[in-house]
């Protein structure tokens, strides 16, 4: 028996294509983080008072908490609209690894909103006065700690498809998973604003994202596959 | 096989409601002695006097919390592998008491600290894990009562608890290098000084206490979700009108 | 004489049950090639669940469905390989053109001409370049549909072909599935509508209907 060959057999970069062509259209899903982002960095000065706080002293956490929250506002939709109008069930009956084109998607995600957020991160730390040993450390941690978060993000955002917009259920169940890339994150940017080696955290970073690499996609896959469709 | 066997709802309902009185004998008694033991007749602390006595509540319940955690992702994982409904229901009962149980620690906890640290809150390594324990908890509530299909939500559920249990170390551990980094030094514990023996004997007394409770919570817990889930089968109907009947 | 391992699909004793619930069960029947079934029954007798079934997206509590003697889940791949589902949910991108649609999903040994024929036989020539959003629904079934001409699937699972299509699509889709039975090709699905085809042979699910 012959055994055709659709062209999405490809797997990871055929999928990864194919989100970048999708969000080619809707743009505002790369653009909408980002300007979340800068309106909660503009909102906490105002709630805090100028005379109390240096802005500096607490930049890399405001910095890190605004990421983490735009990261997950993002995630929660990576495979609403596929699960919506059943690509995704066509996904699972295609002939192939499932693995592969959900890390397609996953990175694809990334290069969407973690890295434009990377990039972007040079404003929001000049608009809170952070002194310019941070800058450097910061990008790369936000580099690394938001591969890490669309990755573990997306292991709970593939439980909740199926609800559609799971409203909470979503930040509750990940944010206590995304801890440990806040603590190192903002540590990185502290570390190097105060003279220390900052890359012992981002290490420690790397070592998360590279684990997440290896079992978040696999994860996904088998949690479609077992729960999804019932 | 005869724990095969005893995931037989019917058959657990059966057998569970006689050891029940027995382990709730046994679990007020331990824990009435281990009470009594530790708030009367062990020595007050040295430092502390008194107020350390709470550590028989506070000690035990965090222990609960912890082990809570296993036995709930591991009732989950054995769900999801063999299939038995009740393993859900128990990781759905454990849940529910485990997320108690660390709330108990942390009150338990913040009560000790306003004589022993000078405020009712400090963010100690140790506390602020178990608040996100208890964040670990809630969301494995949430997720398995946020769907219609209870199989679909209690599936999620388990799966949701073992993505925890391998996020529990990393999370503790990256919480503890933190801890280190901030920790001021006027918070030093006392607790590095070892427990005298005196006050050692009634916690382990409580311990057990809390264990045996645990256990018979459990039970009670799974029976109410066995009924519930099994009301339309033939025994639990029988059990019903036999009920009625008794009691005319 | 047909073996079992002549038969597309065989399927025995399958049951199926939803929160507790028993859905259907006892289901039994054959599938050759260049054969027509179609499963009818009242709505909520487990049409659609039995289809999904069939995809693998769904497993049944109990028996077993075999793809020419051997079981779907002992070489998924290759089952899998072999079939085409077309659902309720079209799995179409709408910001995208039927055309960069189609050719997602089209089989790599289609040419991006060959599709464009294939759209001009569905009469979808005229829209192929538009995105899916400005096109109504029968356009989008239609659209749909042309992955049955772009793929190489011998085993189609057709679950409500014919809804939200007009009368001429209609024609073309049973034009379509003739063609494919007469190259020795399998379809199994559900309509409610009456359909002109000659060779069919029908299924009653509601006698497994609980």
């Amino acid at each position: 028996m012959h055994s055709p060959k659709t062209r999405h057999d490809i797997g990871f970069y055929a999928h990864f294509r194919r989100e970048l062509s999708l969000a080619r259209c809707a743009f505002d899903a790369t653009i909408a983080p980002l300007v979340f982002m800068f309106m909660g960095v503009a909102v906490i000065p105002l709630a805090l008072s100028p005379d109390t706080v240096s802005y500096s002293s607490i930049a890399p956490g405001i910095v890190w908490i605004m990421v983490m929250l735009a990261s997950l506002m993002s995630i929660e939709r990576i495979f609403t609209f596929d699960y919506d109008d059943g690509s995704l069930e066509q996904l699972l009956i295609s002939p192939q690894l499932l693995a592969q084109p959900i890390f397609g998607k996953l990175v694809a995600h990334w290069v969407l909103t973690g890295l434009p957020m990377a990039l972007a991160s040079p404003m929001m730390a000049f608009v809170l006065s952070l002194p310019a040993e941070g800058y450097l450390p910061m990008i790369l941690s936000i580099v690394i700690g938001t591969a890490y978060l669309s990755l573990v993000g997306s292991v709970c955002a593939s439980l909740t498809v199926s609800l559609g917009r799971g409203g909470f259920l979503l930040p509750i169940t990940v944010i206590p998973l995304y801890m440990p890339i806040i603590i190192f994150g903002s540590a990185t940017i502290d570390f190097a604003v105060s003279g220390m080696e900052w890359s012992f955290p981002l290490a420690i970073m790397g070592t998360l994202l590279c684990l997440a690499m290896a079992v978040c996609p696999i994860a996904v896959a088998t949690i479609f596959r077992f729960t999804i469709l019932f | 096989m005869w724990l095969y066997r005893l995931s037989s709802p019917k058959l657990f309902y059966h057998i569970s409601g006689r050891v029940i009185p027995w382990l709730f004998l046994a679990s007020i008694t331990i824990l009435v002695i281990g009470l009594f033991w530790g708030l009367l007749i062990a020595p007050p602390d040295a430092r502390q006097g008194d107020s350390f006595r709470i550590i028989y509540i506070h000690v035990p319940s965090s222990f609960l919390a912890l082990a809570g955690y296993y036995f709930m992702a591991g009732a989950g994982a054995v769900g999801l592998v063999w299939r038995t409904k009740i393993s859900f229901w128990f990781m759905k009962s454990a849940a529910s008491i485990g997320a108690s149980m660390t709330f108990i620690a942390l009150f338990t906890g913040a009560i000790w600290g306003r004589p022993s640290w000078g405020t009712y809150w400090v963010w100690d390594a140790r506390v602020t894990s178990m608040l996100i324990l208890l964040f670990l908890y809630l969301g494995v509530m949430a997720m398995i009562r946020a769907f219609d299909n209870k199989e679909l939500g209690q599936k999620n559920g388990a799966i949701l608890a073992l993505i925890g249990t391998v996020n529990v170390p990393i999370i503790y551990k990256s919480v503890d290098w933190w801890h280190t980094l901030h920790q001021p030094a006027t918070l030093k514990l006392t607790s590095d000084s070892s427990i005298h023996i005196d006050m050692l004997q009634p916690l382990l007394v409580m311990i057990v206490g809390f264990y045996l409770f645990y256990a018979l919570t459990i039970c009670l817990f799974l029976r109410a979700e066995i009924l519930q889930h099994e009301q339309a089968t033939s025994w639990v109907k029988d059990l019903c009108v036999r009920r009625l009947r008794k009691s005319g | 004489m047909t073996t079992p391992s002549d038969k597309v699909l065989q399927v025995e004793d399958l049951v199926f049950e939803r929160n507790g619930c028993t859905i259907f069960s006892g289901v039994n029947f054959h599938l050759e090639e260049g054969e027509l079934l179609l499963l009818q029954g009242s709505n909520g007798c487990g049409k659609s669940t039995l289809m999904r079934i069939l995809t693998t997206l769904v497993r049944p509590q109990q028996g077993r469905v075999c793809s020419y003697g051997e079981n779907i889940y002992d070489d998924k791949h290759k089952y899998l390989s072999n079939i085409i589902f077309i659902g309720h949910q079209l799995a179409l991108k709408l910001a995208l053109s039927p055309l960069d649609n189609l050719n997602w999903s089209a089989s790599s040994s289609r040419d991006r001409q060959y599709i464009f024929k294939v759209m001009d036989e569905m009469g979808l020539g005229a829209v192929s370049g538009l995105p899916c959003y400005r096109l109504s629904a029968g356009q989008l079934k239609r659209v749909a549909l042309t992955k049955l001409f772009v793929s190489d699937a011998k085993l189609w699972l057709l679950d409500e072909p014919f809804v939200a299509l007009d009368l001429s699509g209609i024609s073309i889709i049973e034009k379509l599935i003739n063609r494919h039975l007469k190259h020795n090709g399998s379809v199994l699905m559900t309509s409610h509508q009456d359909l002109s085809l000659s060779n069919i042979r029908k299924l009653d699910m509601s006698v497994w209907c609980r």
